[in-house]
This record gives C-alpha cells, sequence and structure tokens, in this order.
C-alpha cells in the first residue's frame, strides 16, 4: 500500500510540479518602425547626416506572468539583452498555470542595486556598471553619427540612475493571448531623438534629468508585436 | 558520566571558538559599539579572505603602471588616510579633487566616498581601480593580470576553495580586510569600559564635545555618518557640490559625509579637500561659523579629549601593515 501511495506520489509529482515549457521573449530594436542591424547606416530624419549602431545592450529584470492583476509566476533572474548576440531570452515555467499579461522591468531595481551579486550577467566586468558613481548602466547605446562635432564622430548613450529623482528604470505590461509561450517587444532605440539637439549632445554619461527623459521616450515606444 | 564529559568538550569548544574568533577572525564587535551595517552573511568572513584582501590592498598590481595601490593613497600609518597632500595623487602624478579619507570602522557605512557616490563597500574598490587619474586599470586588465601570477591563484585558492579569479571574490575580499580595520581602543573607549579614566581636562572637554559636536559626530563612532554642511566656504576652484551633484536634491548641496573624530592625529588635514593642516584650524573655523564658542580655554579644552580618541594600537596594528610575508612568498616564487 504504502509503495502504491509513494508511487502515486512521485507520478503526481513528475505530471504537475515537475513539469515545465519554455517561454521565450524576443527583443526587436528598431529605428523608423525598421528592424536596426548593427553597422548599417541609417539617415537621421534631417535627412543629411547618417549614423550607425556599434553597441546596445539593456537590462531586463522581475519578469512576471500575471492572470488578470494577480502574478502567477516570477522570474528573479537579470537578463542583460545584447543586439550583438543575445536578442532572445527564455526561461521555463510551470505548465499548469494560467496567464494572460505579462511584466518586466527594464534596468535594474534599487534594492539590486545596493546589493548587487556581482556575478553573471551584473558582473560589472560587463562593461554596463558606473564605477565612480555607484549604479548599472539600463540602457548603453554606441555608435557613430556624421552630426556629432567631437573628432571621432562618435555618440555614447549611457541611460541609468537608478534613486530618487534620477530613477531611469521602468515597468512595462502586455496583455497576451491567454497562456501563450512567447513575446515580441520592439522599440525604438532612438526615441529620444526629436527631444535631442544631436550635433551637441553626443554623449550623455550620467544620471539626471536628462537620462530620465531618454528612457521615458524609449518607454513610450515599447510594442508588443502580434 | 558521558553527558558531562560531552558538555565538558561542548564548554571547551566554546571557548576555545571564542578564543579564535578573538585572535584569528579579528572580526569581533566591540562591546560598546552598534550593531554593523554590513551583511556578513553575503561575504562569509575568513581569515584567508583578509589575506587575499590585505595583499590586493597593497599590491601596485592593481594600477596600470603597476606603480599606486590603495595603500599609496591609504597609509595604515595615518589610520588609512593620506597626509603627503591635501588633494590625492595617482598615476602618472595626477592630482585628483578630494582628500583620501581615513579607513576604519566601515562596516558601520552604508554609503561611501565624501559626497556618498558608492552605495555598498564591495564595490567601493571599483571606483578608483578605473579612475583615470588614481589608477587607470580596467577590470578585465586587473583580473587578467593576477590571473598570470603564482602568488593570487594560490590565494585566492586559500580564501574560497578554487583558483578562479573573479570580480566578485577580489572585490569581496577587498571589502573583507578593509572590514577588519576596526578602531575601537582608544583612550576614550577605555573610559568606556571603566578601565581608564578622563583627566579633568579631558572630561571638559568631552562637556564641550557633548554641547556642540554630538548631534553630527555621534558617539560612539564619533559620526552618524549622515551628509550635512559645517559651512567651510566654497573653494571656487574645485567647486565641489558634494552629496547635491549625485542626489541632485537642493537640501544636500554642499554636505558632505560627517567624518569620524578618531584618530585625528594621524589623519590631517582636514575635510573633503584638505584645507585644514591641524585641529586648531579645524576648531577656528567652528568659531568663526558660530558652531562653537570662543571662551580662551575651549580650544584646549576640546582639543585634549579629541586626542583621547586616538588609538594607538589600531595604527600601529602589524596585521593591518604592509604584509610583507606574503609578498616575499611572492618573490619566492618567481626565482
Ligand atoms: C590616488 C589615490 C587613491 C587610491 C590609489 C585609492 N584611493 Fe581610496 N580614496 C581616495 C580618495 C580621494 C577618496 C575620497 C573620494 C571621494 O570622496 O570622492 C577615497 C575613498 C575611499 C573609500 C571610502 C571611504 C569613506 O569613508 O567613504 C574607500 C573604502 C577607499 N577609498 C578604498 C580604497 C581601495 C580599496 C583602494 C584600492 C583598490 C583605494 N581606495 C585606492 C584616494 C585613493
Ligand atoms: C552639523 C553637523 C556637524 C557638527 C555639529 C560638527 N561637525 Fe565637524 N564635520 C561635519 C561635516 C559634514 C564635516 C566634513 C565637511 C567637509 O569635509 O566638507 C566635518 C568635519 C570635521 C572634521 C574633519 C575631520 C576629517 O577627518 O577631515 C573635524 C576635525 C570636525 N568636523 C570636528 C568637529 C568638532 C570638534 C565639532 C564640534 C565643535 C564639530 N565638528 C561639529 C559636520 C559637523
Amino acid at each position: 500500500m504504502k509503495q502504491v501511495l509513494s508511487f502515486l506520489f512521485v507520478l503526481y509529482w513528475t505530471f504537475t510540479l515537475a513539469q515545465t515549457q519554455t517561454f521565450s521573449i524576443r527583443f526587436e530594436p528598431t529605428y523608423a518602425a525598421k528592424p536596426v542591424v548593427l553597422n548599417n547606416l541609417y539617415i537621421l530624419p534631417n535627412g543629411n547626416d547618417s549614423f550607425q549602431i556599434n553597441l546596445l545592450k539593456f537590462y531586463v529584470s522581475n519578469i512576471a506572468l500575471v492572470q488578470t492583476d494577480s502574478i502567477v509566476f516570477t522570474n528573479p533572474n537579470f537578463y542583460l539583452v545584447d543586439a550583438q548576440n543575445r536578442l532572445s531570452i527564455y526561461f521555463d515555467i510551470p505548465e499548469n498555470i494560467q496567464f494572460n499579461a505579462l511584466e518586466l522591468l527594464i534596468g535594474i531595481d534599487s534594492t539590486i542595486q545596493e546589493n548587487s551579486p556581482l556575478s553573471g550577467d551584473l558582473d560589472p566586468i560587463n562593461g554596463m556598471y558606473w564605477t565612480w558613481q555607484s549604479g548599472y548602466i539600463h540602457y548603453k547605446l554606441e555608435g557613430k553619427c556624421s552630426a556629432c562635432l567631437n573628432n571621432n564622430k562618435q555618440f555614447t548613450f549611457h541611460i541609468g540612475g537608478y534613486q530618487g529623482i534620477d530613477a531611469t528604470q521602468y515597468k512595462l505590461s502586455f496583455n497576451l493571448p491567454t497562456n501563450h509561450l512567447s513575446a515580441q517587444l520592439s522599440f525604438d532605440v532612438f526615441a529620444f531623438l526629436p527631444n535631442m539637439d544631436v550635433a551637441k549632445e553626443c554623449k550623455l554619461m550620467l544620471p539626471g534629468a536628462k537620462a530620465k527623459l531618454y528612457a521615458q521616450e524609449i518607454k513610450k515606444s515599447w510594442k508588443l508585436k502580434k | 558520566m558521558e553527558a558531562k564529559k560531552v558538555k565538558l568538550f561542548l564548554a571547551m569548544g566554546v571557548l576555545l571558538f571564542s578564543f579564535s574568533y578573538d585572535k584569528l577572525l579579528g572580526w569581533r564587535l566591540p562591546t560598546h559599539f552598534p550593531k554593523p551595517i554590513y551583511n556578513f552573511s553575503s561575504n562569509v568572513y575568513s581569515e584567508a579572505k583578509v589575506t587575499l584582501g590585505r595583499a590586493l590592498f597593497y599590491d601596485p598590481i592593481l594600477s596600470l603602471d603597476n606603480s599606486i595601490s590603495c595603500a599609496s593613497c591609504h597609509s595604515s600609518y595615518n589610520a588609512f588616510a593620506h597626509t603627503d597632500h591635501a588633494l590625492s595623487h595617482g598615476i602618472f602624478d595626477s592630482v585628483g579633487t578630494r582628500n583620501a579619507p581615513a579607513l576604519f570602522n566601515l562596516a558601520w557605512q552604508k554609503l561611501f566616498m565624501w559626497d556618498g557616490a558608492v552605495n555598498h563597500i564591495d564595490v567601493q574598490a571599483l571606483a578608483p581601480l578605473t579612475h583615470a587619474s588614481e589608477m587607470g586599470e580596467t577590470l578585465q586588465n586587473v583580473l587578467q593580470k593576477l590571473g598570470r601570477t603564482k602568488l593570487y591563484p594560490n590565494l585566492f585558492y586559500r580564501a574560497f576553495g578554487d583558483s578562479l579569479i573573479n570580480t566578485e571574490r577580489m572585490l569581496k575580499s577587498l571589502s573583507q580586510f578593509q572590514l577588519s580595520l576596526i578602531s575601537a581602543q582608544s583612550k576614550y573607549d577605555r573610559v568606556k569600559l571603566n578601565l581608564d579614566t578622563f583627566t579633568s581636562q579631558e572630561k571638559r572637554g568631552y562637556q564641550l564635545y557633548t554641547k556642540y559636536c554630538q548631534h553630527c559626530h555621534t558617539e560612539p563612532l564619533f559620526s552618524t555618518y549622515q551628509f550635512k554642511q559645517n559651512f567651510l566656504p566654497l573653494d571656487s576652484s574645485l567647486l565641489d557640490y558634494g552629496r547635491g551633484s549625485i542626489t541632485h536634491n537642493k537640501q544636500d548641496t554642499f554636505t558632505f559625509k560627517i567624518p569620524s573624530l578618531r584618530n585625528l592625529s594621524y589623519t590631517y588635514p582636514y575635510m573633503h579637500d584638505g584645507r585644514f593642516l591641524n585641529i586648531s584650524q579645524v576648531l577656528t573655523h567652528y568659531q568663526n561659523v558660530e558652531m562653537l564658542d570662543r571662551l580662551s580655554s575651549t580650544k584646549p579644552d576640546l582639543i585634549a579629549f579629541l586626542l583621547t580618541l586616538n588609538d594607538s594600537s589600531f595604527v600601529f596594528n602589524p596585521q593591518f601593515k604592509y604584509p610583507r610575508e606574503i609578498f616575499m612568498w611572492r618573490e619566492g616564487f618567481n626565482k
């Protein structure tokens, strides 16, 4: 009898708790509504100047699946998304959950900023950590633009800042078809372009009002692709 | 009988343990100090990590041209401050913008640097390591350089059980050494523990301190480690806005982290820019901004008390000095 019970238990366990399925998120960076390809030439809205993107990296964390306002699954991991080689992320979720929305944070929240494990995707060696003022760069965009006035015609946008009025991390939520196992999310890499004078502002490397504004503009551009 | 034996054994074990804890781990909470802020559960204290951290702290391998170590700016004989220069000097003889602060009792601090720009001691070292005018290195390169030595894979092995060298291990070991820098054995501490008594002048100084200084430089650490303004005239060549430039809050402009008053005889010059060369100048400043009375006995009495905060057993502790024995071992390796 005991054996049968434990057998049943194992059966129950393997079929309910242990059964997982994979959820995937694909990120699609865009410019002028078209997918961005690293090192391709693009034209600025002024029609004269061209630019290319050499590097695009950003953090995604606090991923959760939601069933009408209550969280049914949370993913504790941090993901450094990289246009070079990691635009998709995958993680396992239990099979027996019901969900119809996806939540995620672009950036790293303040508790982790102040107690980072300093390893894996959060290892400062990834070049996403500010050293003279603690904190992760949430969004890093670098490249060349003929409009930039500096010697190398380079632009460098390091958007970060996590505390108080300078916080640039932001939460996104998208409705999904019930139990749909993937999401493709697009955003405009340069959504802040209309708010700036490209030639003069090819560089942003510190937290503050400008970083905050740029982050908010990018936030508005996120879309779930159907 | 058996039970008695076990109990005796346990009691001896506890005794041995507390003894070794005292002696080996060094991280003993002074009985008259509050609980530390540092979370030791995320970086379990061990002698091997402290040793590794100490080697790293004293090793110029951490700088680009192998010329500057942490100790170049934080000298044990100055309670780990720097006294030759008001503003710190780094690689290629470049001058920084602030005075190197003393390093002790760091486990009780939440924010680091004069403006609190650094939010955890574990990440503090990244700032000098990569600062162009301090050590000018990259993290990648430092880890590679350490890996190429014979010494460090060995020290990492002893500290962590395998010889892998990575960011987290390097930073947490540096923290461990720095967290071991506890200053709690000054005359003041002995008085608090009823092992000594103040002279009558020191007593008068203590009263002045309690009246004028205590609310910012609070006992027993002699700082709240909050950010406050003590009304130093602005140095227009440095234009240092202090905490304000980190938080962008108006009320933080020109506030700086309150330094401890312990070990002042070793840590001159004073203030974030090292503008005062001695304690008397500091007190004159406090008198000028009406934070201290001008009676003729005030300065000598207060100074007498402040001198009771000098902790020579901390400053001359051989465990904190240049670790000659470790580096000699390295030279043996290279031969
Ligand atoms: C070129 C001189 C220089 C070197 C080298 C240097 N420091 Fe510093 N250190 C400073 C200065 C200056 C400050 C204050 C900086 C500020 O407030 O902006 C400081 C601040 C600190 C603090 C914060 C103390 C407090 O009370 O907030 C710690 C901890 C520290 N240093 C540890 C280190 C370690 C560890 C190293 C080696 C990896 C190191 N330092 C290398 C000059 C230096
Ligand atoms: C309002 C809070 C406040 C009070 C009260 C105060 N201080 Fe300070 N003290 C500070 C701050 C903040 C600094 C650092 C300022 C800076 O570097 O810009 C400081 C720095 C110092 C320093 C320099 C220490 C070092 O290592 O550089 C000394 C010495 C000092 N205070 C002594 C005193 C004495 C003595 C009193 C009482 C007469 C006193 N303070 C009262 C806030 C205060």
